[in-house]
């Protein structure tokens, strides 16, 4: 219990280490999210309603990365730009950019997977009505990812979900560097390996409060509210 | 008056299920045909074909127009409508259509009037009954002033008034040279108008 109340102490009295590693947890999940929302849904709304040339193989490969283990994809990246690496001269390791980069990789096969089940709902819904305009692809095109935008919201909020909760990735590029590369995930498992459990704690209950609100956040849209 | 649609030995298959079997006839422009059948006799199919919908298995549809300036529009059997307003609804169809942005209020305005659902303009699509459903994708076919019209039961769940407003529409068009290709069965219609007729059953051809 004097655990518990000193977490929730160590939140409110938001002291600025503390701030600054969910700042940054929430920075490189947001901007890992946001582009790879944008890359995703023009993606599976392309796959949506064209056919072409090994579409069914495609979508098995992008279905397959959505169980890849993110430590795999840490493992991969730190080969690539390690300084012996072939990206090494960017000298990214070890920084946000690069953290950025893996949520991206594990993120996007889950957005772009989910998404393209539902524009292909969609576009079948909607295929005869527009094929009977005489539509432009742009114009079918955006007119399915509209008539999607509350289903696809709510993945978009998954794919964050599942960038804000990762760790194994970001620990492998990132190096969980104070004041650098420290999220909230790589800080828990530093502050409980160093015994630190009612920090470990406070970090662990923000990310709960995060994924709270995100999930408030699902119900609206699902009701319509948003 | 000559014929816009010329049907030669068109076949039709689903899987292996012959839809409709070697139709040859015609439509002839600036006229209202009727194309008559029981239920699943291949009414849609064919209108579908017609339209350029549906790609037919064997034989071909000739279309003896330029399908770059002849306005041609389409009421399916059960429509589908996008998930926003009925005014919404009706902007994206004629945005789809590049119709200028300044006409798309007046258009709109006199598209409801006529078929006097002006109070739902700005409701959602999912708060309307069937029957203004109907009426709308009616409003929707023949929102851009057609040449070719196509309607697939456009009397579903209408009742005796709004089938008048229905017929009444279809003959206004005529009379200003819009061909109309109707699929239907509803006498309540077929009544108010005069029109050629292609009869199909189980797939063939029985009566031009």
């Amino acid at each position: 219990m004097e655990l518990i109340l000193q977490s929730l102490f160590n939140i409110l009295k938001f002291d600025q280490s503390f701030i600054d590693i969910v700042y940054l947890s929430l920075l490189v999940s947001l901007v890992a999210t946001i582009v790879s929302a944008f890359i995703s849904i023009i993606i599976s709304s392309h796959m949506a309603i064209k056919d072409f040339f090994g579409k069914e193989f495609l979508i098995i490969v992008i279905n397959s990365f959505m169980s890849i283990p993110p430590v795999v994809v840490g493992l991969v990246l730190y080969l690539l730009f390690s300084s012996s690496g072939y990206l090494g001269y960017l000298d990214l390791l070890y920084t946000a950019e690069i953290m950025v980069i893996a949520q991206f990789i594990i993120v996007t096969p889950i957005i772009i997977s989910l998404s393209f089940r539902t524009l292909s709902d969609q576009y079948e819904r909607l295929s005869d009505y527009l094929q009977s305009l005489k539509c432009s692809s742009k114009m079918v095109r955006n007119t399915i990812i509209f008539e999607s935008r509350y289903d696809l919201l709510i993945i978009i909020i998954t794919g964050l979900s599942r960038a804000l909760s990762e760790v194994g990735a970001v620990i492998i590029v990132g190096g969980n560097i104070d004041n650098l590369t420290r999220v909230m995930t790589t800080s828990i498992v530093l502050e409980t390996s160093r015994g630190e459990l009612s920090l470990a704690l406070s970090l662990g209950i923000s990310l709960i409060i995060i994924a709270l609100i995100m999930n408030f956040l699902i119900a609206l849209i699902k009701k319509r509210i948003l | 008056m000559k014929d816009i649609y010329i049907s030669k030995n068109l076949s039709y298959k689903i899987k292996n299920n012959y839809i409709l079997n070697d139709i040859n006839c015609s439509v002839k422009n600036k006229a209202i045909t009727v194309i008559k059948g029981h239920n699943g006799a291949g009414k849609t199919s064919f209108l579908r074909i017609l339209y350029g919908l549906e790609k037919a298995t064997a034989g071909y549809v000739y279309r003896n127009f330029d399908q770059n300036k002849t306005k041609t529009s389409y009421l399916f059997q059960n429509s589908v409508f996008l998930n926003r307003s009925v005014k919404e609804n009706l902007m994206h169809l004629l945005k789809c259509k590049k119709i200028t942005k300044h006409k798309w209020r007046d258009i709109i305005k006199n598209g409801l009037e006529n078929f006097n659902l002006k109070h739902l303009s700005n409701l959602n699509i999912n708060s309307l009954s069937g029957g203004e459903l109907q009426l709308l994708a009616v409003i929707r076919s023949i929102l851009i002033q057609p040449d070719v019209l196509f309607l697939d039961e456009p009397t579903n769940n209408l009742d005796k008034n709004n089938i008048d407003l229905v017929s009444d529409m279809i003959l206004k068009l005529n009379n200003k040279g819009c061909t109309i290709i109707i699929a239907s069965h509803d006498d309540l219609l077929l009544d108010k108008i005069i029109y050629n007729e292609i009869n199909i059953q189980e797939g063939f051809l029985t009566h031009v």
